[in-house]
Parts: structure tokens; C-alpha cells; sequence
């Protein structure tokens, strides 16, 4: 330790000691000096006190002393000199010439009469030796001083120990633990404090650094993430718009496939979106809460199953031969679920969270995601994998920003941004895990009212014939299946088309058939000239009409079907959409 | 013509007054302490000395010349201060400082200055040291003691005695060595005489009270003064010792009023020495002159102070007007002797010192004080 108290290694701990070794070294010169003055104090009180009284006593005698020393009564007074001497406990009491009288200690010496200096000189004087040996005694014993300064000294050097040991592990190795840890850094190793035993204000300067460090490197982060979301934004685009303009194409495609494709190009649209708002948000150093959204995308609400059904297909598609079942049972229990969110964002958060279940799979597994209503208007959507699961450790930690675990390249960001969004829109992210068995996300949202176009359940009323209008067969399957009992109750009639020319045909021949028909209209006839929508508002049948349609979410339907007071069923629920029949 | 002649009458007026014009500083000194005789019986020395003073030179001549410095108070240096003060008022020459104390006070002033001085009554033998210029009045010590031993010898041949010192007292104790020289010599064999000091309360031991009790002791010999025997008198009479007692000029000096309880009480004889002999035809004029102008009996001290004073008045009417120190001392070695004293005739010595005078002893008698037999 001696050695590292050089100015070069620790100024401040030698400083320290310095500074105490003065303070010391002056309060014990302090001591001593008061001591001895207030020693010196009471010697001077207590001999002036002792000179006033033998002077009192003697300045009544000393006339008739020297008198006596004059007329030779020498044995007189030398008896009462004696017996004087003795009563005031002089050392000394003595008439003399005042020619014999050189030296006085005036401190010690009492000399009578008292002569101003022209006065004449008396022929004898009275000389008074005092024993100042009591007045001595009230001096403060040396052995008190000794003591005080040995305790003090002692107690310095405890001090010192004590407060050079604090110093060494309170602030020294702390700091000296921070330069290590630049130095590493600076030799490119990662920026590690864990290792720095700190406590107090060092520990939050410590934590302080380990903040600014992580800010620092995510801003970086986000830096190099919006120059190649720039990058990537710029470079896509071109591709996009061809993407784009090959939709119309794949009108041959089933419509399952078209759904993919369609919700693909929209898919990578938004990320394109996202991805220039995250550099806008990089560049006006927006705070990472929210910000990875599109700051254009506000909140609105949407059709949960839909979005999730939207990012399970493309996930679908990413598996390859992998064999991992992604199921999402969807059934008339989650047909209604709408929430306020950022569909960009959530979509983006959904797939995150997809992506780290299929992660935790090894090889094979299944991923449930599952919608559930729950207490208080909360929908719950859950996604539960047969991974690996995460242990109680890390569990505590997922979530943390910055943490990332089990991915090489994990920023730790996530899951992160994922609770924060959800959280910002009154929503809830929860992790469930067991290490070895597997885990469960659940997002946890207040349920939003249904948007005006929606159709809570097809309530076919007084309709005699559900006239079904849809270019895609597996559609009329889905009808047929799910209007089949009751058209063989005679409940109702289905009635078919693939086109609008078929339907306006029969609505031709049948004027009728308008006020007792439920018409459910897909939107997209491909190879007519007409959409869903056109139909509807140029036969006029709006208020009978139900778009059917994989589109819903794209604002100009969803405008014109609010404009034509028409109502939309999501394609994808069609299967499980609530239908009540009057006197069913 | 006839200014002439009232010139020269009045010229010889003045020649022959001897209360002429005063010249030389024209001023005599009388000094005093009470350091250790009361302030009472210096005043009767004073009354004596300017009653004497006056009679030589008259009053008006007397009230001009003389210069009165007493120091009251404790000061046993008292003396010195008054003869300094009044040698500052540049007087002539120093009369007074009555008792042996204050004259060998003011016998170094005297030695040093060289002025004539004359004190009154003092016995000391080391006054005789002091200079061809300063007198006393007073006989020596050793005569004083002699004559105490042979009195005694007188009274009670074949007794012991024993002699009382007061070692705080000058006098005292200038009488303890001679007494002690005198017994050593065997000088006075027919009485065996012991000396005893007091103790520093003035009391005797006890061994030596035992033996005046006792009977061992016949007689006693006082040296101090009586104020110095006020508490060894409450002793002897506790004790129930009454011896006979010879005390010396000190009581002839002052008043013995102030044991006088003690003296009428006593059944055993008391003595004393003393110059002044009340009644004696020596002391007559004195003693009238003394009441008239005080109308009160004179006292020994008066008498002492009275004959210093015709021997002031003296020196200035032999100095003829010259009042100053040459011609005092001048006109005091014209004469050394000098009568019409209350004791009648008193004689200087040729160097200084005491004088020659007489000394009886009294006895104390239910008429008062009257010469032993």
C-alpha cells in the first residue's frame, strides 16, 4: 500500500493524509501551547494572589523592621523575621541595606518600601523571598500533556488508518476501477463496470457511467440502425413498387395466396415506413420509447386476430423445413377483439415476439397464440412456445433495456420497446416462463370499441336468400359450410356468383330479390371492372350488403363503406363470424 | 541732632535686645514621633520645650524661630522623616525626638547632615556615636544601669533579682548588655541578678514565672517602657507575684499613670529612677512658670521637654541673631553646661553624647512618688 501512496498513484489519499498530519500536527501544537498558557495562567494568578497577600502583611511591619535593623535590635528581629517567614511560608525574609540590594527577581521577590524612581533610596529595605512551590503546584501537570498528545497521537493514527482505508476502498479503487475499465475499453473490450465494488455516491457515479455508456452506445445503435434503415428503406423501395405493381397480376392465385401476397407487400411496406420514421427518429433524437413507430401512424383502432393472423402467415412462410406448428385458434370468442394500438408497431412487436419463441425452439415444437377476453374489457393475446424456456435469472432481466439474451447479435431492444408501447397505450407485457419447458408472452390491452363498419354477428333478420358474391371458391365453401344447416332447414337460400355481371343479371330478372336478400360482397372481383363496393352502391344495395373483404384495413374501403353505410366482415373470420337467423 | 540721637538709642536697643532680629535662616527645629511614645506624653515634652523656648527668647521671638514637625502615626521611622522635613525647611538645628528609639533615628540624619542636635532625655549608649554635634540630655546607659544594680544591691544584698528586657525595645535591649557586661564583671556581687527577655508577647516564660512565684526570685528590675508591661502585669498579678520591682528612668520618664492601678494594688515596694524631682527647690520656678502657662502640674516629661527648651533659647541668644547652623553649634561649644533647669544643672560632654545630671529613685508611696530612702 506504501507504494501507492506516491502523488503519482493516489494525490487524493496522500493529499488526505497530508492534510490530517497537518491538522494533527497543529491542534497538538495548538494544545500545547494553550495548555501551557492556561498552565502559566494559573501560575501567574496564584503567585500574584501569594505576592498581594505577603505584601499586605508585610507593608504593616516592614517600618518598624527596618527601624529595628537600624537600632541594632537584631535578635528582635530576627525573631520575628523568623516567626513571619515562617506564618507566610516565605523562603526567605531579610532586612538589608538598600546599597547590598543588585538583582530582584521581581517575579519571586517582594522588596518593601515600594519606591517610585526619584524618590530617595531608604537606608535598609525588607526583601521577602516567596515559595512559589504552591503557586507551582497549580501548574498543569507535564504527564497531562504528555497523555493528551499520546492519546491524540494514538487517536491520529487510527484516524488516519481508518480514513486512508476508506479512501483506498471508497473512492481509489472505484476510480481505479473506471480507468481499468476505459482502458480495456479503449483497447476495444467491451465497456464492463460490473466488476467495480462501489458504494454510495461512487456506486452512482459508477451506475451513472454505466448509464451514459449505454445511452452513448444506443444512440450509436441507433445511429448505424437508422443509417441502414435508411439504407434499407432506400434500397427497397424500388423492389417494392415493382412488387406493387405485380399484385393486379395474381388475380390466377388463389386468394389464399393473394391474402399472403397482399398482406406481404402491405408487410413490407410498413417497414419501409418504419424504417424512415425510426431514422427521422434517430436524427431528431427522439427518446427509444415509442419512437420506433412511424410518428405518422397513430393509434387506431384494430382487428387484433387480423393483425396477428397477418404476421402468423408470413412466419409461416420464413420456417422452411423446420418443423414448427404456429397454430392460432380462432373462434367466435376472438372474432370481436379491436384495440387501440399502432398496427405498424404491433405487427413489428408480434413478430419479435414470434421470432424469439421460434428461436428458443431447437428443431421442432409448436407455438400457440391464442385471444382471449378477459376481466374488466381486457383482451389477452397470448403466444406460448415449447422452447427452452428461460431461466429465473435472466427472466428477472427480459425486458431491460440493452438486455439481450441468447442471440448473437441481440440488441436488447425488443421486448424492450414492446412493453414500452404497449404499456404507453394502457396495455400490459408479461413473460411466463419455465427453464426447459418453454414460455408465454402475453400482452394484456383494454379492448376498444368495434369501428362503426363492423358486423358483430350476420344477422340475417328477415332474409330469405344470402347471396353470396366472391371471385374465390374457398369462399362459397366457407358459406356453404357455415349456411349450409339452415338452407336445408329452408330457412334461407344461398345463392352464388363469381362476378358482378352474374349478380346484376339475376337482380335483373329477379327485382325482388333486393329487399329479402342479405348480399355478402367480396371487394376484389378480379377481372371486373367493378369492386365489391361499386356493385353495392350501383345496385344499390347497401343497406343489405355486407363487404366481405381480406382488405378491411385499407383506409379508402374502409372510407367508402362508412360512406355507404355498408358494413365489412374481415375474409379471414368469415368462418367463425357469430350468424343469428330470425326464428332460428 | 535729635534724629541722631533716637537713631542711636534705637541702635542700641537692638544691640542689646537679646531678642534682636533673627539672621542666617533664623529658624530651630522641633521633631517628634509617637513610632513608640504616645502621642500624650509628646505633647508634654512639646509644652515643656516652648515653655522653656519662651522663657529665654519671649514669645513672640519663639513663635517666629520655631518650626514643629510631628509625625503621628505608626512609623518607627517617624523620626527621620520630621528631622528630613524640618532640614528641608532649612532650620538650624534639631530639638526633641524624645526616647532612645527616635533619637538613633535621627542620630544618622544628625550624623550625616552635621547639624547640631539636641534630644531630650535619651539614654542609649550609641547616641554617643553620632557625632561631635549631637547631644542628649540624657545619662548614659551604663550609668543608668549601675545606679539600677546598686540600688538594689542597697535594698536586698544577698537576694537574687531578676532583670526584665523587652527584646523589641531599643533601649531595652541596649540595657540587657550592659546588665550582662555588669554581672560578668561581678561588679556588683552582693546581689545575684539574672536576665530574662519576654517573649514576642511580651509575657515571660513560664520557667521564669514559676520562679517569681516560686519565691526563688526577690526582686525585680523593669527596663521597659510601662506600655510594654500592660499584659506581663495582668501575668504576675494572675500569677500572685508581688515582688518588689525597681524600674528604670523610662518610667521616671513618662507618665506611670498608666499602671497605676497596678502600682496602688501592689503590697510589695515600687521604685523607680528619675531626674525630675517634683517639689525640689530646682524645679520650683519651673514647675510655677509651667502652671501658669497651662494652668496643669508639670510632669516629668515636661521637664525634660522644659529644660531642652532653655537650652534652645539659650543657643539662640548666645547666637546673637545668628540662627544658623555654624553659629549654633558655635554658641552651644561656648558653654557646655547649663543651669536654671527644672533638675537645676545639666553638663554636655566635650564630643557628643549624653549629658551629666542627676538621678534619684522614688518610691511609691499612698502621697504619690517620694525620693527613697
Amino acid at each position: 500500500m506504501s507504494t501507492k501512496f506516491s502523488g503519482k498513484e493516489s494525490p487524493l489519499l496522500r493529499n488526505l493524509i497530508l492534510i490530517q498530519v497537518a491538522a494533527i500536527l497543529t491542534s497538538s501544537v495548538g494544545v500545547y501551547f494553550a495548555y501551557k498558557y492556561v498552565s502559566e495562567s494559573n501560575f501567574n494568578s496564584a503567585a500574584a494572589k501569594l505576592r498581594l497577600e505577603v505584601a499586605t502583611e508585610l507593608s504593616t511591619r516592614e517600618d518598624k523592621w527596618r527601624a529595628w535593623r537600624q537600632l541594632g535590635l537584631d535578635d528582635a528581629l530576627q525573631g520575628e523575621l523568623e516567626a513571619f517567614r515562617q506564618k507566610l511560608r516565605l523562603e526567605s525574609l531579610k532586612v538589608v541595606p538598600s546599597s547590598e540590594l543588585t538583582t530582584v527577581d521581581i517575579v519571586r521577590s517582594i522588596v518593601l518600601p515600594e519606591t517610585r524612581p526619584n524618590d530617595p533610596k531608604p537606608l535598609n529595605v525588607v526583601v521577602a523571598k516567596l515559595d512559589l512551590s504552591a503557586a507551582e503546584a497549580t501548574h498543569l501537570p507535564n504527564r497531562a500533556i504528555l497523555f493528551v498528545l499520546l492519546v491524540s497521537g494514538l487517536l491520529f493514527v487510527v484516524v488516519v488508518l481508518f480514513s486512508a482505508q476508506y479512501v483506498w476502498q471508497r473512492i481509489h479503487q472505484p476510480l481505479q476501477g473506471l480507468n481499468s475499465a476505459f482502458d480495456r475499453f479503449s483497447r476495444g473490450e467491451d465497456f464492463d463496470l460490473t466488476r467495480i465494488n462501489a458504494t454510495g455516491e461512487m456506486r452512482k457515479f459508477v451506475r451513472a457511467i454505466e448509464t451514459l455508456y449505454a445511452r452513448v452506445k444506443d444512440t450509436e445503435k441507433r445511429a448505424v440502425m437508422a443509417e441502414v434503415a435508411d439504407r434499407v428503406e432506400h434500397d427497397i423501395r424500388s423492389p417494392l413498387e415493382a412488387l406493387e405493381m405485380m399484385l393486379p397480376m395474381t388475380a390466377p392465385l388463389p386468394e389464399k395466396h393473394r391474402v399472403i401476397l397482399r398482406n406481404a407487400v402491405s408487410r413490407i411496406r410498413d417497414i419501409a415506413n418504419e424504417l424512415k420514421a425510426k431514422k427521422v427518429a434517430v436524427k431528431s433524437q427522439q427518446a427509444p420509447t415509442s419512437a420506433m413507430a412511424a410518428p405518422s401512424e397513430k393509434p387506431s383502432v384494430q382487428l387484433l386476430s387480423s393483425l396477428v393472423e397477418s404476421v402468423v402467415s408470413e412466419k409461416r412462410l420464413t420456417l422452411g423445413n423446420r418443423e414448427v406448428l404456429i397454430s392460432t385458434p380462432l373462434d367466435s370468442s376472438s372474432y370481436g377483439m379491436f384495440v387501440l394500438l399502432r398496427p405498424g408497431e404491433f405487427k413489428r412487436h408480434v413478430s419479435n415476439i414470434l421470432n424469439n419463441a421460434l428461436e428458443a425452439i431447437s428443431e421442432n415444437g409448436s407455438i400457440r397464440i391464442g385471444l382471449e377476453t378477459a376481466e374488466s374489457n381486457r383482451l389477452l393475446l397470448t403466444v406460448e412456445d415449447t422452447g427452452r424456456g428461460i431461466s429465473p435469472e435472466i427472466l428477472a432481466r427480459v425486458g431491460e433495456c440493452g438486455f439481450s439474451y441468447g442471440k448473437s447479435n441481440g440488441s436488447g431492444l425488443g421486448l424492450f420497446h414492446a412493453k414500452k408501447a404497449i404499456q404507453e397505450l394502457g396495455g400490459a407485457l408479461t413473460i411466463q416462463s419455465r427453464f426447459g419447458v418453454g414460455t408465454k408472452v402475453t400482452l394484456d390491452f383494454p379492448a376498444a370499441r368495434p369501428p362503426s363498419w363492423f358486423v358483430p354477428a350476420l344477422d340475417l333478420g328477415d332474409a330469405r336468400k344470402v347471396v353470396i358474391v366472391d371471385d374465390d371458391q374457398s369462399i362459397h365453401d366457407v358459406w356453404q359450410e357455415r349456411l349450409a344447416g339452415h338452407a336445408e332447414k329452408g330457412a334461407l337460400q344461398l345463392v352464388r356468383f363469381n362476378d358482378g355481371q352474374a349478380l346484376k343479371g339475376w337482380l335483373a330478372s329477379n327485382p325482388d330479390a333486393k329487399k329479402h336478400s342479405l348480399f355478402l360482397m367480396d371487394y376484389e372481383l378480379l377481372g371486373q371492372d367493378q369492386s365489391g363496393l361499386d356493385l353495392i352502391e350501383s345496385l344499390q344495395i347497401s343497406q343489405n350488403s355486407i363487404l366481405v373483404t381480406s382488405r378491411f384495413e385499407e383506409k379508402k374501403i374502409e372510407d367508402r363503406v362508412k360512406w355507404l353505410d355498408v358494413k365489412m366482415v374481415p375474409k379471414g373470420l368469415a368462418h367463425v363470424v357469430p350468424i343469428r337467423i330470425a326464428a332460428d | 541732632m535729635r534724629t541722631t540721637v533716637y537713631v542711636s538709642l534705637l541702635l542700641s536697643m537692638l544691640a542689646l535686645d537679646a531678642r534682636a532680629a533673627i539672621k542666617g535662616s533664623g529658624l530651630i527645629g522641633y521633631g517628634s514621633s509617637t513610632a513608640i511614645i504616645t502621642p500624650k506624653i509628646q505633647e508634654g515634652f512639646l509644652m515643656g520645650f516652648e515653655l522653656g523656648l519662651k522663657e529665654m527668647i519671649g514669645r513672640e521671638k519663639a513663635a517666629d524661630v520655631l518650626r514643629v514637625r510631628q509625625i503621628t502615626g505608626s512609623s518607627q521611622l517617624g523620626a527621620e522623616k520630621s528631622a528630613t522635613e524640618l532640614l528641608n525647611q532649612n532650620v538650624s538645628a534639631l530639638f526633641g525626638f524624645p526616647g532612645s528609639h527616635d533619637s538613633l533615628v535621627v542620630g544618622r540624619v544628625a550624623k550625616e547632615t552635621g547639624v547640631l542636635t539636641i534630644v531630650a532625655g535619651s539614654n542609649h549608649n550609641d547616641l554617643r556615636e553620632m557625632g561631635p554635634n549631637f547631644y542628649t540630655t540624657g545619662f548614659s546607659m551604663d550609668y543608668e544601669v549601675e545606679s539600677m544594680l546598686s540600688f538594689a544591691q542597697k535594698l536586698y544584698r544577698g537576694k537574687k533579682g531578676l532583670v526584665i528586657i523587652n527584646p523589641s525595645a531599643v533601649a531595652s535591649m541596649s540595657q540587657e548588655a550592659i546588665f550582662k557586661r555588669v554581672i560578668a564583671e561581678k561588679r556588683f556581687t552582693g546581689i545575684d541578678v539574672r536576665v530574662t527577655r519576654l517573649n514576642r508577647d511580651l509575657l515571660l516564660d513560664k520557667e521564669d514565672l514559676e520562679q517569681l512565684r516560686s519565691g526563688a526570685i526577690s526582686f525585680i528590675c523593669l527596663t521597659p517602657y510601662p506600655e510594654a508591661l500592660v499584659g506581663w502585669v495582668d501575668e504576675i498579678t494572675a500569677a500572685g507575684v508581688d515582688l518588689p520591682i525597681i524600674a528604670g528612668t523610662a518610667w521616671g520618664t513618662v507618665d506611670s499613670d498608666v499602671l497605676r492601678r497596678f502600682i496602688a494594688n501592689r503590697k510589695a515596694p515600687f521604685y523607680m529612677a528619675a531626674s525630675y524631682l517634683r517639689g525640689s527647690p530646682t524645679a520650683k520656678s519651673f514647675e510655677e512658670a509651667f502652671f501658669r502657662s497651662y494652668a496643669k502640674e508639670p510632669t516629668p516629661e515636661t521637664s525634660f521637654g522644659y529644660d531642652l527648651g532653655v537650652i534652645a533659647g539659650t543657643l539662640v541668644r548666645r547666637s546673637k541673631g545668628q540662627v544658623d547652623r555654624e553659629s549654633m553649634i558655635a554658641a552651644f561649644h561656648q558653654s557646655k553646661c547649663y543651669e536654671g533647669l527644672s533638675i537645676g544643672k545639666l553638663c554636655f560632654g566635650p564630643k557628643g553624647g549624653h549629658a551629666t545630671r542627676p538621678l534619684h529613685y522614688l518610691k511609691y508611696t499612698r502621697k504619690g512618688f517620694v525620693p527613697a530612702s
